[in-house]
């Protein structure tokens, strides 16, 4: 598999707090898959608008997100929880791999 | 990175209230007694908390109380366990509720310099272990002093 870059919105009602939370969570499962992930915390009402704009390859979130997004959303609680957290981990990296095979 | 500030008078074991707005208005007056927040940071707690609830479903249910860094004026985390489990919802899906056990109300001046701090958290809310040793504390300075050795 090529090295390959993805970015990932990592999203709570904080912009930071849950978010920077996933965000090392979400690096250190694609990391061993040979990706490197930029990801950024964003509010949830500025997700849409973000998406939109183009470049996000999938989210991560912990609040529900308003709107349409056009990209795939994972509900990420269970990566502070532990429950239900393999799960959540194996959604991820499916969706990381079907994102790089696309291309 | 900048500290955040733990100790004993931001602490408060066995609290009573049974109102979820009660027990943060009890946590937050401790961050207020030392100048660690600014006016109408528990209004504003309690309303995002309305907004994005924190309550998350760990081994032993906790709450991860917070608000925007313009209320802080120093990164501080009160911590409050309670003498019977309080209602929150949950965080992610508001209409579930959880009874959490114990409190984290979090002040962080600049969360992005706080990653690390962040990324411990995680571990505790992991750790059952960890997690009944905070709610079954009998003691501040103990408590203190287990959770300084963690973060």
């Amino acid at each position: 598999m090529a090295k390959r870059k993805l970015t990932v919105l990592a999203v709570c009602g904080s912009g930071v707090v849950s978010s920077s939370m996933i965000a090392q969570k979400i690096e250190d499962i694609l990391s061993p898959l040979g990706v490197e992930a930029e990801v950024i915390g964003l509010l949830p009402t500025s997700v849409q608008g973000y998406v939109e704009r183009g470049g996000i390859d999938f989210v991560v979130t912990t609040s529900p997100i308003p709107g349409e997004i056009n990209v795939p959303v994972i509900k990420g609680v269970a990566l502070l929880t532990g429950f239900g957290e393999d799960a959540v981990i194996e959604e991820i990296r499916k969706t990381a791999q079907e994102i790089i095979e696309q291309e | 990175m900048a500290a955040v500030i733990l100790s004993e008078d931001l602490i408060e074991l066995g609290i009573t209230a049974t109102k979820k707005e009660d027990v943060i208005k009890i946590l937050a007056d401790k961050l207020k007694a030392k100048g660690l927040v600014k006016e109408g940071y528990y209004e504003n707690v309690v309303k995002r908390e309305e907004e994005f609830p924190t309550g998350l479903p760990t081994v032993i249910p906790v709450a991860l109380c917070h608000t925007e860094a313009q209320y802080v004026n120093q990164s501080a985390m009160a911590v409050g366990t309670l003498a019977q489990p309080v209602e929150f919802h949950e965080m992610g899906t508001p209409e579930r509720n959880i009874q959490a056990e114990i409190i984290f109300l979090l002040a962080l001046k600049d969360p992005k310099d706080q990653i690390t701090y962040l990324k411990k958290m995680v571990t505790v809310f992991k750790s059952k272990e960890t997690l009944e040793k905070i709610r079954d504390s009998k003691s501040k300075p103990e408590l203190v002093t287990f959770l300084n050795q963690i973060f």
